[in-house]
């Protein structure tokens, strides 16, 4: 898999786990959660548009709002979404 | 340009005396040394003195930060009162909630076994599509966080607080859900929603879900404490013969032991939920209804006689309160299986001692009305009294037997001990009933072992009866030319019985060893009859349990074994019978020697 092709599933990646948490948590919750980590940007819809800086990094901070807010809701859930993509670098 | 610049710089220091030009290089230099130092030290200390402002700040909003979500947790733990319901958990924090963020509504949906409770407290008027739309929302967040299906999940609702506004429809704007957590399960889900719209992007929401959070942990700590409680109370429940189902006031099963699941018949249903019993007892009675009643008139209620898959049963209802407040309810299994098995027993007995008492007495009653006729021929009446003797004895006997129980059960039945000769009421037994053997063409013989002591403690009167009653057996059960043997050796303790019987050159039906007899006579009742089917044999001596053999019409009343066993036991010894069915039967009994 090249560059392009894994920041991709990265933008995807990150755009599942904002729309999932927005229907357990709420969206205005949700998004406000991944606003708040500096570098990632969303749209208006809340899907991700770009990550700056180190990606693996973005994508820690933003589970890990999201853990803070339910340990054992978010934890099954995110399990769940990075089986779908096998590519991605799994977060410990 | 520069150079003009140097130019004019060279021809004002040339201009200086040399000396002096030095001095003041050497005063320059300090003084910018100096300068530069006081600068640092002012942007040090002033750099410090911010750097202390603002963890100074950081600290008080920490601080403020943890002040705040201390007070409400305390306020919501005062108002939780130590509570092990989540319910009760969910109920405090939406009530709380207007204290703490803006909203329309707040509302909490619960995942129960039997159903799902959705409960809302309007804090301004909505629509009935705003609560919809909430209630949509917290289905779909449960779907996911649950894995689990709601769809066809009953759900009670209730809503409270402002009225419900039926002219506008309003749509929820924004809304934020907080998952309820117990025992690392989600279980249920807080949900605060307002209809304007981004409301809650951006505030700080945060401490809401800490307060959830630890109010569910602080709930699986007191359950754990509480679980150690019941792990007591599930092994006394286990242990009880009566089944035992304990439910809430949800009807969530609490617990069900081994006893009441086996008396509905559910010992392999895996899943079982408290609608299982329901549906099943809905046959005999409606048990929500009797729940109903025992809360409404506060009494307990007994059915009565229920035929469930584990047989006969009454049920017992009680409702379980704290102080005043219904908690839930037990239902007690009472198994009256055994009574009922007793009674029937008894109603066979009595019906048996009746027929055993009726039939003599009939053939009496004929006989003498026979005898009374004129024309009655004198060669008939020799005939006819030795069958009213015969009549009245069997009626005798059976009222002896009857008595002999009675004093049994009354622990009146009295053994006189006295040195006495086995082997001489053995020979007189047989004497006794040798002209009955001889009438049915059964050989009557006996076998003394050449060690049996002539002295032995025991009562001869009552031995005498237990032979008795197991040699008239033995005949009656014996076809022609059939044989009845009586045979008495010495055992010692710790001997094997089959081994000393076969050094005696004894032969009989007892193949299994004997464990745990002392030094003792050892008297064997042998005979070559039908013998006894091994399912029959355990309750021969039962009083009331009559054993069935194939000759029906020659069964007794039984009542003869059980008096036997008692006078066996009242000597310290043990009774027993082995048997071959078609070959013959051994009946045994000891009498221990010191």
């Amino acid at each position: 898999m090249n560059m392009v092709d894994n920041k991709k599933q990265y933008l995807l990646l990150l755009s599942e786990i904002i729309a999932k948490m927005a229907v357990i948590f709420g969206s205005d919750v949700a998004i406000s959660k991944a606003q708040s980590v500096d570098g990632i940007i969303l749209d208006n819809k809340g899907n991700v548009i770009e990550i700056k800086g180190y990606t693996i990094d973005k994508v820690e901070e933003l589970v890990n709002n999201y853990v803070r807010l339910s340990d054992v809701t978010v934890k099954k859930i995110i399990d769940s979404i990075f089986e779908k993509y096998p590519e991605v670098k799994r977060i410990s | 340009m520069l150079e003009n610049f140097k130019e004019i710089i060279f021809s004002y220091f040339t201009f200086i005396n040399p000396d002096f030009l030095a001095v003041f290089n050497v005063v320059a230099i300090s003084i910018i040394v100096v300068f530069f130092v006081l600068l640092l030290v002012i942007v040090y200390k002033r750099n410090r003195k911010i750097s202390k402002a603002l963890a100074k700040k950081r600290e008080e909003e920490e601080g403020k930060q943890k002040m705040y979500e201390f007070n409400i947790l305390n306020e919501l733990s005062n108002k939780m009162d130590y509570s092990l319901n989540i319910q009760n958990i969910a109920e405090s924090i939406t009530g709380s909630m207007v204290d703490f963020v803006d909203h329309s509504a707040v509302f909490y949906m619960l995942v129960l076994t039997e159903k799902i409770v959705f409960k809302g407290n309007l804090n301004k008027s909505v629509s009935r599509k705003f609560i919809d739309e909430v209630k949509q929302k917290m289905i779909d967040s449960l779907t996911i966080v649950a894995s689990e299906d709601f769809k066809n999940r009953e759900l009670k609702e209730s809503i409270f607080g402002a009225p419900l506004n039926e002219q506008f429809e309003d749509s929820v704007g924004s809304f934020f859900n907080i998952p309820l957590v117990s025992a690392g399960k989600v279980v249920g889900l807080l949900t605060v929603a307002d209809t304007r719209v981004g409301f809650y992007k951006g505030k700080n929401t945060d401490i809401l879900y800490k307060v959830a959070e630890d109010a569910g942990q602080a709930v699986d700590r007191l359950q754990a404490l509480v679980a150690s409680e019941n792990g007591r109370l599930n092994a006394m429940v286990k242990s009880m013969t009566d089944g035992v189902v304990m439910v809430d006031m949800e009807y969530s099963l609490i617990v069900a032991s081994p006893a009441a699941k086996k008396a509905m018949g559910f010992e392999n249903r895996v899943n079982l939920s408290m609608s299982d019993f329901i549906n099943d007892l809905n046959k005999n009675f409606d048990i929500k209804d009797k729940f109903d009643e025992s809360v409404r008139f506060d009494k307990t209620f007994v059915s009565d006689e229920i035929i469930l898959p584990g047989g006969f049963f009454k049920i017992i209802i009680s409702v379980v309160r704290e102080i005043d407040k219904p908690l839930g309810y037990v239902i007690v299994f009472r198994d009256i299986n055994r009574e009922k098995e007793v009674e029937r027993i008894k109603e066979d007995f009595t019906s048996m001692i009746v027929h055993e008492l009726r039939s003599p007495l009939d053939s009496i009653k004929k006989m003498a009305e026979l005898m009374r006729v004129s024309q009655f021929k004198k060669d008939k009446q020799e005939e006819c009294l030795q069958m009213i003797y015969s009549n009245s004895s069997d009626m005798l006997e059976l009222i002896n037997n009857l008595l002999d129980i009675a004093k049994i059960e009354a622990g009146k039945f009295e053994i006189m001990k006295q040195k006495s000769d086995i082997k001489k009421i053995i020979e007189s037994r047989v004497l006794f009933f040798s002209t009955s053997a001889k009438d049915v063409k059964v050989n009557l013989t006996s076998f003394f072992a050449k060690d049996i002591p002539d002295s032995v403690e025991f009562d001869p009167h009552t031995i005498s009866q237990v032979l008795n009653n197991l040699i008239s057996n033995a005949i009656k059960f014996t076809k022609e030319n059939g044989n009845v043997t009586i045979q008495a050796m010495l055992h010692k303790n710790s001997a094997s019985v089959i081994e000393e019987a076969k050094n005696y050159g004894i032969n009989w039906f007892i193949n299994k060893e004997i464990a745990g007899i002392p030094d003792s006579l050892f008297v064997a009742v042998t005979d070559n009859g039908i013998g006894i089917a091994p399912d029959q044999i355990g309750k021969l001596f039962n009083k009331f349990i009559q054993a069935k053999s194939t000759f029906v019409a020659k069964e007794g009343t039984g009542l003869g074994l059980a008096i036997i066993k008692s006078i066996v036991d009242s000597h310290g010894g043990i009774v027993g019978v082995e048997s071959t069915e078609g070959q013959g039967t051994t009946f045994y009994f000891t009498l221990p020697i010191n």
